[in-house]
């Protein structure tokens, strides 16, 4: 166990609830660097392998994840994700829609003045870090490989839809679970998510409201 | 058609319109009603919902209605002459065509939901040589227009507020070309209905804003609210309205004609009416500043909820700050003759409204939050376009 131990990026995680935190962004940072080690090898980043390794230090408690009320429906975000199984797939679901995800989850843990400790302000901070290298290599690629505009919407609306859509049943456990005690909710992440997304979106050439509707369908179940 | 009996095919039986039309199809005609799913093992549910309806019609079905429900599989598309074989043997007569892709912009989806789906019922159409098909379609098929939007095809639509209006149109028109004799229904916004507020549908329309509200905004309204709320009417049209309108269409109408269902312009809400309902019933925030277009909002000012809500009710935004004036002269000369049709008001609305809180375990701690806390009524500031 290294949960306590400084490391070259700070102090560890002893916090029992930011661990299990940790633990639940670990499981999707390790996902990520599989997809990438296995179909995009341009997004698997040493700013990123580094980062999971660090997560993988921590040492968090799976068994705490396993019996919360988030292992059900991060598992099956999860198993969406693992969906994707060729380059595109993985670019879009994995190096767009999920880093964005994680930035936006990163950004407000890493802006929190109170109730979250230095050390995990400090390990969101290089969360962000790497998915935003992520999401700038993801997009580059995107690019080159798939194109831009209207043909990249048609792609993106197919494949990321499932994702998109199981994010929805995460809304009460991450308020219950992380709400009271980091002040991090669903609503906010949702914000920050979306923002960020329909960003990157439209640079990429998408229609701004075609982006926006694609989202609100598959986040409303419409 | 009036008094016409004989086996009916309704498509879109699992969705929100189709299984009302097939619940109606069960309660006022005597014949077999055929209905294709996609998915065979959504059977129970489509039999639930279509018993849910009529129990809150107050005819409960019997075992007689069951025994002529027919829920099929969706044929594959080589298999369409076995199906109309199996269907003249059942006595079909007529397809009320509901079934559709209410996706705004996937087209792959529109094109295989609303086109192909189209081709499909007009060839099933054309070998059984029925006697009526109803097309549902959409009174904003016409694209975004300032002039009266006759009930015809449009042979120069406006530009589209989404690909899937296009679609609709587009599909109107392999109706009106296939050689069948057709009617063509376009209903506007359905909502609840007006006595008890039930809804069966998806979010879309006025239940995306209260949607969104219960999903991103139940947290706290921050101090300060933007709103989009427009002042243009919103032509919306409660779910029994639809049901008679619809029924009327296809039992009275003359081969070849297309009718608007909307209600009369008089009593429709805009969005601000709608909006100001919401805080007068439920309370809300200090201060409340209101907008006619989402571009107005200063959006790197607001709160990541309140900007999701935004973003998310966007499209619909658009839509209902434009004004639509649908020609209804059909349904006026069917409601001179008789056709019951209440009209959306501001009361008929509240109803819709607070049965939706009603069921919302979210929403009702939520306004009972600022019911005690909030103010009751929050000042309001009006941001009008120049």
């Amino acid at each position: 166990m290294a949960s306590a131990q400084s490391s070259d990026s700070g102090p560890g995680v002893v916090d029992p609830d930011e661990r299990f935190f940790w633990a639940l962004m670990r499981r999707f940072e390790t996902l990520a660097v599989d997809r990438y080690a296995a179909l995009a090898p341009a997004l698997l980043l040493d700013e990123k392998v580094r980062f999971v390794e660090r997560l993988a230090a921590d040492g968090a408690d799976p068994a705490a994840l396993a019996a919360s009320p988030l292992e059900k429906p991060s598992g099956e975000l999860l198993a969406r994700a693992q969906q994707s199984r060729d380059e595109a797939a993985t670019l879009l679901v994995q190096g767009i829609v999920l880093e964005c995800l994680g930035q936006a989850i990163y950004r407000l843990v890493a802006g929190r003045t109170e109730g979250v400790s230095e050390a995990s302000r400090q390990r969101a901070a290089e969360g962000l870090a790497a998915s935003a290298a992520v999401t700038a290599a993801a997009g580059a690629r995107i690019a080159e490989r798939l194109g831009t505009g209207e043909p990249l919407y048609a792609r993106f609306a197919d494949v990321t839809y499932d994702v998109v859509a199981a994010l929805d049943p995460l809304a009460d456990p991450v308020d219950c679970v992380f709400g009271r005690r980091f002040g991090l909710r669903f609503a906010d992440v949702m914000g920050e998510f979306t923002a960020d997304l329909v960003g990157v979106c439209t640079g990429l050439g998408m229609q701004r409201r075609k982006v926006v509707a694609h989202l609100t369908g598959a986040a409303m179940g419409v | 058609m009036a008094g016409a009996s004989g086996g009916v095919l309704v498509t879109g039986g699992s969705g929100f319109l189709g299984s009302l039309v097939a619940t109606t199809a069960l309660r006022r005609s005597d014949g077999p009603i055929v209905l294709p799913i996609r998915r065979p093992e959504a059977r129970d549910k489509v039999l639930a919902r279509i018993a849910a309806e009529a129990a809150a019609e107050g005819e409960p079905l019997r075992d007689a209605d069951r025994a002529r429900l027919h829920i099929e599989p969706w044929p594959p598309p080589h298999g369409l002459g076995a199906m109309a074989a199996r269907l003249a043997r059942l006595g079909v007569r007529d397809i009320l065509h509901c079934a559709g892709c209410l996706s705004y912009f996937n087209v792959a989806k529109l094109l295989d939901g609303n086109i192909e789906l189209t081709r499909r019922m007009l060839e099933l159409g054309a070998r059984l040589d029925v006697r009526r098909f109803v097309f549902l379609s959409t009174a904003y098929c016409s694209g975004f227009t300032d002039a009266l939007i006759p009930e015809r095809l449009h042979e120069k639509p406006g530009e589209d507020p989404t690909d899937y209006t296009r679609t609709k149109r587009d599909a109107e028109w392999m109706v009106a070309e296939s050689g069948l004799p057709w009617v063509i229904v376009r209903p506007s916004v359905v909502i609840g209905d007006s006595r008890d507020g039930r809804y069966g549908g998806k979010p879309y329309g006025i239940y995306q804003f209260w949607g969104a509200l219960e999903r991103y905004m139940v947290g706290a309204y921050p101090p300060v609210l933007h709103l989009v709320a427009a002042r243009a009417p919103v032509n919306l049209l409660h779910q029994e309205a639809f049901v008679e309108g619809f029924w009327a269409a296809y039992r009275e109408l003359p081969d070849g004609a297309v009718m608007h269902l909307a209600s009369r312009d008089e009593g429709l809400p805009s969005m601000r009416d709608l909006t100001m309902l919401w805080f007068r019933e439920y309370g809300g925030p200090r201060l409340v500043h209101l907008y006619e277009r989402l571009d107005a909002v200063p959006m790197d000012t607001v709160a990541p909820p309140l900007r999701q809500w935004l973003e998310f009710t966007a499209v619909n935004s658009e839509i209902a700050s434009v004004r639509w004036n649908f020609q209804r002269d059909r349904l006026e000369a069917m409601r001179e003759r008789g056709l019951p049709f209440r009209d959306v008001s501001m009361e008929t609305i509240a109803v819709v409204q607070n049965r939706f809180v009603r069921d919302s375990e979210k929403l009702r701690e939520f306004v009972a939050q600022y019911r005690e806390c909030g103010s009751p009524e929050p000042e309001i500031v009006v941001h009008d376009a120049a």
